[in-house]
């Protein structure tokens, strides 16, 4: 029977298969090579050293690409950015956002609108100052300032922060930090490494760390304290029965991965 | 983690106790208890256990239900199915994902000032017990609490 399909061009696939047709016998059983072999004129018969085989070629990994999430400063709307984190446009209210980072070292009274990161050195004030960031690094007082962080606020060494004027997501408290709350804070997750003073309601799970110590009185969602870590205060964790399962909270191996992937 | 092969006491699930137990042996409780628990050793509150009184224990691992005070010279270990309704009062403590607990925590491994212990543990905290001494399921308190226990049922 003639074949009806002509190759001439080989590609991938017709070569693989071709490869494939020459170490198959005619009655569909692949070749095998000899495992015995004569030992070679000149060459003594005791036992030879082993080659070193390159190794096998494998598929190299794709990375993946970070993800952003952004939310508008100026509408609100949630939406996630792939990659290296630039100014972008709103996809609901066209307003380009900036995605600057803005370093605080002196007294501030003014606005920061960014999707970037904003640092407050120690010594700087935050003296009836608006800031809207995603990210936020804390290590003076802001119980002046007006507050909204869409991402993650790390509290450093020498935070305060006013909980009734701060709009917060994620919060951390970074091991070598003492941070005192002066009105009840509220916010989703929060991670104390070191220590943290006042009253707290989280939405989400509370974790103290090792090291760290938290007094004062809690209300949070979920509640996970490692071993070696201190709890103060007047606590009520009462997880909610519909999220179970849905939200978990991170152990100290998925922060670091968490922290290794930024 | 104790567990019920290391527990030289067993207290099981079908089990309901009305009145104060003391030991210096492991316990693992299943079953239910209305009194307080003093234990010079380690003990076990497994997932279907109900505690109803204050536990003077020198470390906990808690999986059921308890409500009243704990007071453990080392460590209170709170697991993901643990229903604490009370004060704790510890040198460590775990509390793992999922635990429900309401109540004040004085938990300072830092060794900070130690304040009084908290109300409702004094009874309890009075009981010492020698090393020798073994198990004892006493029923002191039946004619209080265990009386009022069973007359609600």
């Amino acid at each position: 029977m003639a074949r009806s399909r002509k190759v001439n061009v080989i590609d991938g696939l017709t070569s693989v298969q071709a490869v494939r047709r020459t170490g198959r016998k005619a009655d569909d059983t692949k070749f095998r090579q000899s495992q015995a072999k004569l030992p070679a004129a000149g060459k003594p018969a005791g036992p030879q050293p082993a080659k070193t085989t390159p190794p096998a070629g494998r598929i190299s990994q794709t990375a993946i690409p970070q993800r952003n999430d952004i939310v508008c400063y100026q509408c609100g709307y949630r939406f996630v950015v792939a990659g290296a984190l630039k100014d972008s446009l709103c996809p609901k209210c066209r307003v380009t956002l900036e995605a600057r980072q803005v370093t605080i070292e002196t007294e501030w009274t003014g606005t920061v609108r960014t999707i970037g990161t904003v640092e407050v050195k120690p010594g700087a004030t935050l003296k009836q100052a608006s800031i809207v960031t995603r990210n936020m690094i804390l290590n003076a007082d802001a119980t002046g300032a007006h507050m909204t962080v869409t991402g993650l606020l790390e509290l450093g060494p020498g935070a305060r922060i006013d909980g009734s004027s701060a709009a917060l997501q994620d919060v951390k408290v970074r091991p070598e930090a003492d941070v005192t709350i002066t009105e009840e804070l509220a916010c989703r997750d929060l991670d104390v490494h070191g220590k943290m003073k006042g009253p707290v309601r989280v939405s989400g799970c509370m974790t103290v760390r090792e090291n760290g110590c938290y007094s004062g009185t809690l209300r949070a969602g979920r509640l996970v304290v490692e071993p070696g870590a201190g709890l103060l205060g007047d606590i009520t964790a009462v997880p909610d029965p519909g999220s179970t399962g849905q939200h978990h909270c991170s152990t100290g191996a998925e922060s670091g991965k968490k922290a290794g992937s930024r | 983690m104790e567990s019920a092969d290391k527990a030289k006491t067993v207290i099981a699930e079908d089990v309901e106790i009305m009145g104060s137990i003391k030991s210096a042996t492991p316990i693992h409780i299943d079953g239910k208890l209305n009194g307080d628990m003093t234990c010079t050793n380690g003990v076990v509150v497994g997932q279907t256990a109900t505690i109803k009184g204050n536990l003077a224990v020198d470390s906990v691992v808690v999986m059921g239900q308890v409500v009243g005070n704990i007071t453990a010279k080392d460590k209170i270990d709170l697991k993901s199915t643990a229903r604490l309704t009370g004060d704790i009062r510890s040198r460590r403590l775990a509390v793992e994902d999922g635990v429900t607990f309401v109540g004040k925590s004085e938990v300072n491994p830092s060794g900070a000032a130690q304040r009084p212990p908290v109300s409702g543990e004094a009874r309890s905290a009075g009981h010492e017990i020698g090393p020798e001494q073994d198990t004892v399921l006493s029923s002191d308190d039946d004619k209080t609490k265990g009386g009022r226990f069973f007359g609600k049922k």
